[in-house]
């Protein structure tokens, strides 16, 4: 008992010069806690990386996981006859991307996976993404080629042509970030807004150098 | 039967005459990227009057259809919905933007260059036919701000 007491008091002195030092820190790193995320939805740590796939650039270079790595990749799926979404979600990504410091653009890529291989193939795909940023990565594949990177992200999308030959598709209008590992970090749910992805980006993209 | 359908139609068409017009606002066409052959148009509609109106019918001369349609958000996945029929009920107003309703205007017959007009004829279920000029314009920047919600 007699022993108890003075460690007691030390052991509370150490958690307090603790406490004091986080303290200090977290003064030193003006007075505030990090800002949390304001729209995204964070992936639990140990979430598996995107399955292995290989998907197609505009140009027919094929781009596999691997060739995803080494860079954070915003991904989108859609497609170029989308009236309204489409257009609307990569117009907000290439202001968001105009908003990045050229340091963040660096790290960062954006994709739009089409997900209307039939009508999306090749150039066309290419053309359609420069109007909204020369940076933009458009990749297409087949449903089979589709299927491992949509099922990693639990990302969905159904294809269907009507009688008279319109084809409709639904898509799934979030926003997946990969890290550089390809592991999932952050969904974003729609709808997009610019300074809220412009921030949460930001954010992740800072917490890991 | 036919001399007071003929009274009843016309006590109509002097409520509709009474009543002020719809009002268009803030129409605009939104340029395509390329290749892409359907353009999305937006604007809102005010009902100043006393009853509800319903627009039913959409067409323009320089596309070869156009068609309204809702763009729903259901567990993160976007649908599009035809709209067969839209109404704008009374002292209301009822807004087309990004992310809601929208109109389609499908397959251009003519070139499309930012900053031409588009004529849109718009009618509504009692015939009365609303003529709405639309500007071609590319989507412009709206900071944060781009999605507004349409409500009713």
């Amino acid at each position: 008992m007699a022993l108890a007491r003075p460690a007691a008091t030390r052991l509370l002195a150490a958690v307090l010069a603790v406490c004091a030092a986080a303290a200090g820190l977290w003064l030193a790193r003006g007075g505030s806690a990090p800002p949390p995320v304001q729209t995204a939805t964070l992936y639990p740590d140990d979430f598996p990386p995107v399955a292995e796939f290989t998907l197609y650039a505009a140009d027919g270079t094929p781009w596999n996981r691997d060739a995803l790595a080494g860079r954070w990749s915003l991904i989108f799926f859609g497609f170029t006859h989308c009236p309204d979404v489409c257009p609307m979600t990569l117009h907000t990504l290439a202001g968001v991307w105009r908003d990045l410091e050229p340091e963040q653009r660096e790290r960062l890529r954006v994709v739009f996976v089409s997900v209307d291989p039939e009508r999306d193939r090749g150039a066309r795909l290419g053309e359609y993404l420069a109007y909204f940023s020369p940076d933009f990565l458009g990749l297409w594949g087949e449903d089979d080629a589709l299927a491992p990177l949509i099922d990693s992200l639990g990302a969905v999308y159904h294809r269907e042509t009507a009688p008279d030959g319109t084809v409709t598709v639904d898509h799934s209008a979030g926003l997946f970030l990969l890290g550089p590992d390809t592991r999932p970090r952050a969904h974003f749910a729609a709808p997009h807004r610019r300074d809220a992805l412009h921030h949460d980006l930001t954010l992740l993209l800072g917490a890991e150098r | 039967m036919s001399r007071h359908l003929l009274a009843g139609l016309l006590l109509f068409a002097g409520a509709v005459l009474a009543d002020p017009p719809l009002r268009f606002l803030q129409a605009r066409l939104y340029e395509a990227p390329p290749g892409v052959e359907t353009l999305a148009a937006y604007f809102t509609i005010e009902n100043p009057g006393s009853a509800d109106r319903v627009l039913r019918r959409f067409r323009s001369d320089d596309f070869a259809r156009v068609e309204l349609h809702e763009t729903r958000l259901e567990d993160g996945v976007a649908h599009m919905v035809p709209v067969p029929a839209l109404t704008v009920p009374a002292g209301g107003r009822v807004a087309l933007a990004p992310g809601g309703l929208h109109l389609m205007l499908i397959e251009p017959k003519r070139p499309l260059r930012a900053g031409d007009h588009f004529l849109l004829e718009i009618e509504e279920a009692d015939g009365t036919l609303h003529q709405l000029l639309l500007p071609l314009r590319r989507r412009e920047d709206a900071g944060g701000h781009e999605h507004h919600s349409h409500h009713d």
